[in-house]
């Protein structure tokens, strides 16, 4: 958890400007720590290693009204440890105030409940920040337990970016500041069997793979190599639930192959043709479901077991007009976007290097 | 001597979330403090969600994987865990 020595607070206004009032922030930081940190790593700003860079939060006033009007927040890294190369703190690049979208939403309902606001109202809303006056304890200064970090090395396996991507096609307009990922086609090909065979529920499973730095450069890429499928999972038709033994099971399998993988994400199947079942074909195809997305508990889940900034997250949409298409999430900026990949052909060795 | 009277001594153990890329080393853990309470303190602090989408709280598992078991809420870490155990936090997690 960020070190935060400031209260940030939401003021909403309607379309008159009026005042609706303010509420109290409860951000959750880790998204964005976990983006920005991994944001430095890919550059060589920080060591590949998790869990020995602390981390505070500093609000970056609007230029025109000042404090305590923020137009975003930065993280400044520094080494725990006390020994950094520069003891001056690291900043990230800038969150914008979009970053407090979620938090909008619940001080809009929290407005709606208790009828200062009306259904449907357009309100419009600025962030503000004020320092604590006393103080501000983490949950590890607060914790009954005493607890440290243990220190994470993030394994990159050196390889050659270009060569990955002479042996690939890319599903679209990638931005730059995306981490590239490649999925062998072999692999798409077997999800959307898994898909198919499952019929009316939802399936899914654990994306494993490698971690790559370029010797070219410095960007740092993702490989999947293979799926473990969900096992011990509870699914229906619009749910699916990942237990306790599902991880267990997974942990189990990656041991078992002996290939220093590790869980780059997850992938599921949303059943569009079941779901839509008793619409027009050309209904379907105008449908919402049709297209890839990810559902609040997709994101939910993404969040939960999958925060580091890398993680992705693939959705097979099994629809009844055409065949499986396939939509590739991950993070960026703190949030979960829609992102475009590398399809490789004809599959991956255990290395993540292409088997043409 | 009961268990829950030997004090703050405690043991050590590892914890970590499911793909063991978050890991945290608790020192001196009661002997009377309840695997619960070990799972509410440390999932928090390893920024693990407390709930889920519709706020509900998510509930998650301690798994032993010396004992190839879940540990159970109501256990105490004197009675269920060694000294050096690593003990893995693993929720119940929906999709939609």
């Amino acid at each position: 958890m960020p070190k935060n020595d400031y209260q940030f607070v939401l003021e909403l206004f309607r379309e008159d400007r009026s005042s609706v009032g303010r509420a109290l922030v409860s951000v959750d930081w880790e998204p964005a720590v976990e983006w920005a940190e991994f944001e430095e790593m890919r550059h060589g700003q920080l060591p590949p290693v998790f869990g020995v860079t602390g981390c505070a939060v500093e609000p970056i006033w609007q230029e025109e009204v000042g404090e305590p009007v923020v137009k975003g927040f930065c993280l400044a890294f520094s080494s725990k440890n006390g020994r950094a190369a520069n003891p001056a703190p690291l900043r990230s690049q800038a969150f914008d105030t979009t970053y407090f979208e979620a938090s909008v939403a619940a001080a809009y309902a929290k407005f709606r409940d208790a009828n200062v606001l009306k259904a449907e109202e357009k309100v419009s809303y600025q962030v503000l920040a004020f320092v604590h006056e006393e103080g501000n304890q983490t949950s590890e200064e607060n914790s009954i337990f005493d607890t440290e970090d243990v220190a994470q090395t993030l394994v990159l396996l050196p390889s050659s970016l270009s060569a990955a991507r002479s042996v690939a096609t890319k599903t679209g307009e990638l931005p730059e500041e995306l981490l590239p990922a490649f999925v062998p086609a072999t692999l798409l090909e077997e999800i959307a069997e898994l898909s198919r065979a499952a019929e009316a529920k939802e399936t899914g499973g654990i994306l494993i793979g490698h971690l790559h730095r370029d010797e070219d450069g410095a960007e740092i890429f993702a490989t999947v190599t293979t799926q473990i499928p969900a096992q011990y999972t509870e699914a229906e038709l619009m749910k699916l639930t990942f237990t306790s033994e599902t991880w267990t099971d997974v942990r189990n399998a990656l041991q078992l192959r002996r290939r220093d993988e590790i869980m780059l994400g997850w992938w599921h199947s949303h059943p569009a043709r079941a779901w839509c079942k008793d619409c027009s074909v050309e209904s379907q195809r105008q449908c919402p479901y049709a297209r890839g997305f990810l559902s609040s508990h997709d994101r939910g889940l993404h969040r939960t077991m999958f925060s580091r900034a890398y993680s992705l997250a693939l959705v097979v949409n099994d629809v009844g007009f055409a065949p499986p298409s396939f939509s590739l999430f991950g993070w960026k900026g703190g949030g979960i976007v829609e992102r475009d990949f590398y399809i490789v052909d004809g599959g991956v060795n255990a290395e993540g290097e292409s088997k043409n | 001597m009961s268990v829950a009277t030997v004090g703050k001594i405690g043991i050590g153990l590892t914890v970590s979330d499911v793909s063991g890329q978050k890991m945290k080393k608790v020192n001196q853990v009661p002997y009377d403090a309840t695997i619960g309470e070990l799972i509410q303190e440390l999932s928090a602090q390893m920024q693990l969600p407390q709930n889920d989408v519709v706020g509900r709280p998510l509930k998650y598992q301690a798994r032993l994987d010396r004992e190839a078991r879940h540990l159970q809420p109501f256990e105490r870490v004197g009675e269920a865990l060694r000294n050096g155990d690593n003990v893995m936090l693993q929720p119940n997690v929906d999709a939609g």
